[in-house]
């Protein structure tokens, strides 16, 4: 069967706040071989995105339960999922128009992942996200988040952006998160590795049968104790809600890469390479070696610290002046060649010495101005217990400057 | 609020690494032409270094607050190229010449796109950018086209545009710019800087995309609501 578990936390910066929590998930379990599950991220400046999370997740879920046993090859579960994308978002605007409400105050993000034994069907819109445990025992994102350049995600009514497909690797778990927890599992200091960018361990803490041994305890069992370490995670790391859903199905053999591959990186080493690189690029100046931000860097630079900003006041000229004092040093050494060929040629004629004294030029002060792994063939013990009828079911269930009196 | 503990039976529990790490950047566009000059420009550079005093206090903002200043008289020029706010120079700025808006400006806002662009590129999550405008004249070129930029930039979501008004400033041109001009009333900094501050520790406590309460103005800082 297919074990599925998932927790959803309020962040801890809608509750200081007072904001409900924006996730929803949801997960149905059709028979022992499908899971259907959905995970949605209302926005955070969207009044009502809270409902619109929890309708996305409701109306997609029960769309694809209705309708996947028909599905005959994979197009028609895409096709089913995608109309299960267009069903929520008419939801919405349902909900919306009744309350009498702007749409985009129930703009939210909505990732569904169908499970069919060990093939994986998504579609995906917006910042949360799939990652799969392959057959091949690796880690790996399914989705990209959905954000414009500045940032900013893309909600589920630009359907255009919406990304439907079926999983190119056979998979035996998923992982679907929004976008504080999902974030976890990328840091930025492996983020960019062209290798593995993901926190395995991480992600096998959550996904991992054997260390779960969700068989034993149960899925009950396993959703407490993440729900517990979720909740423990400081704020620091990650102040929003926090949802993860997961499916796990034990009876797919699944490979096991090599030792290090799950073991914990050197998260120091890693940081200091990641701030020194990234501190030269954003502040070349301050880098005694640097000749430009796109200059290379070292195995061993350090900032210039050696004269800290608070010391040693340097008189910082204003525009104009600046340039009327180039203009001086531009003129100061023709001057001086004059005047020396005027003082030669007075001092060649005349009777009088020339002392010598009286040119002095000053120079202007310028102004401050990833490890490969090893894959064994090692499969992990499964058991072929398919068992179609059995279907279960459950869910969880402002900028502004005060102004005192005197301003009116 | 307390933080609940994870009690981990086993040592195989991981760790959560940062996903990322946050900057903001911050541009002062200052006005040192000659009607700056003496008391006016001293109380500025006085506000500025005490600014970066006060805010170096605190951790969290100072860990991520980048900090630039653009001087601009009839020309410009950037007195201080973006750095941690730790490593901003002393400033001591000098006052001289006419006013002009536009090409300070766009530099500025040239300066903010350029530094989120970076933070994102290079996986840091970025605030919101605040560029920080203030003059104590009115500008002797047309800011018509400038002011839509900002206003484009404003809309997109891209920077938050502040401008103070300093003596005889030109409320009209400011409100140009922008919506929302305070008024200095006097020329000691102190109040409009320690504001500032209290903005960028209120910024720094919240998430990027967040839209942070600001802090009440104070003493002889105020909104600007005169007609134009």
């Amino acid at each position: 069967m297919i074990y599925t578990y998932g927790v959803s936390l309020p962040g801890t910066y809608h509750i200081k706040h007072d904001i409900v929590c924006q996730d929803s998930f949801m997960i149905i379990q059709l028979g022992k071989e499908i899971s259907i599950a959905a995970v949605a991220d209302g926005l955070g400046s969207a009044e009502h995105s809270d409902i619109g999370s929890k309708i996305a997740v409701t109306v997609t879920t029960e769309h694809c339960r209705q309708y996947i046993a028909t599905a005959k090859k994979a197009s028609d579960i895409l096709d089913i999922i995608r109309a299960a994308f267009f069903a929520a978002q008419k939801a919405i605007e349902k909900e919306a128009a009744k309350q009498d409400h702007a749409i985009e105050h129930y703009d939210t993000t909505l990732t569904l992942a169908v499970l069919i034994r060990d093939t994986l069907y998504y579609g995906h819109s917006g910042d949360s996200g799939i990652i799969a445990l392959t057959t091949q025992g690796r880690y790996e994102p399914v989705t990209k988040q959905q954000r414009d350049p500045e940032g900013r995600v893309f909600p589920l009514f630009f359907t255009d952006k919406w990304e439907f497909g079926r999983y190119s690797e056979k998979v035996s778990g998923v992982l679907m998160a929004t976008d504080g927890m999902l974030e976890t599992f990328f840091p930025i200091y492996i983020k960019n590795d062209p290798v593995s960018n993901i926190h395995v361990s991480l992600a096998q803490f959550f996904m991992d049968k054997k260390s779960l041994r969700i068989d034993e305890v149960g899925q009950k069992a396993v959703e407490a104790r993440m729900k517990e370490y979720m909740e423990a995670i400081p704020d620091e790391k990650v102040n929003d809600d926090k949802t993860i859903v997961v499916l796990i199905n034990p009876s797919i053999r699944t490979k096991r890469q090599g030792k290090e591959y799950y073991q914990e990186p050197d998260w120091a080493e890693l940081k200091r390479k990641h701030d020194e690189a990234w501190r030269r690029e954003a502040y070349p100046g301050l880098f005694k070696d640097a000749k430009s931000p796109a200059d290379p860097a070292p195995t061993s630079v350090s900032m210039d610290t050696s004269t800290p900003a608070t010391t040693e006041p340097s008189a910082t000229q204003p525009p104009h002046k600046s340039k009327a004092r180039k203009a001086l040093y531009a003129v100061v050494p023709i001057f001086v060649v004059l005047a020396a060929t005027f003082v030669w040629i007075y001092a060649a004629t005349s009777p009088e010495e020339y002392d010598g004294n009286g040119y002095h030029t000053s120079q202007a002060a310028e102004p401050p101005p990833t490890p490969a792994t090893q894959q064994t063939d090692e499969y992990e013990d499964y058991e072929n217990d398919i068992n179609p009828d059995e279907a279960s079911e459950y869910a969880p269930e402002q900028e502004h400057i005060e102004e005192r009196d005197d301003q009116a | 609020m307390q933080q609940k503990r994870f009690d981990a039976a086993s040592s195989d529990v991981p760790t959560i690494i940062n996903a990322g790490e946050s900057h903001m950047a911050l541009v002062f566009v200052l006005d040192v032409s000659g009607s700056m000059n003496g008391r006016p420009i001293e109380a500025l550079n006085a506000g500025l270094n005490q600014f970066k005093a006060d805010v170096c206090k605190d951790k969290l903002t100072r860990d991520i607050l980048d900090v630039a200043v653009i001087q601009f008289n009839d020309s410009f020029s950037v007195a201080q190229d973006f750095v941690p706010i730790e490593y901003m120079d002393h400033m001591q700025l000098e006052a001289d010449g006419a006013t002009k808006y536009t090409a300070p400006i766009k530099e500025a806002l040239k300066m903010v796109d350029e530094r989120s662009r970076f933070y994102r590129r290079s996986g840091t999550e970025p605030y919101k950018p605040w560029i920080i405008f203030a003059s104590d004249g009115a500008p002797h070129d047309d800011i018509t086209a400038v002011a839509h930029e900002i206003n484009d930039a404003q809309t997109a979501g891209k920077v938050r545009f502040l401008a103070l008004g300093v003596g005889n400033f030109d409320s009209k041109s400011l409100k140009q710019l922008t919506d929302v001009v305070l008024r200095l009333e006097g020329t000691d900094f102190t109040h409009f800087f320690n504001w500032v501050g209290k903005s960028m520790r209120s910024v720094s406590q919240s998430a990027p995309g967040e839209k942070p309460p600001l802090p009440a103005l104070e003493g002889n800082v105020y909104r600007d609501t005169s007609d134009i």
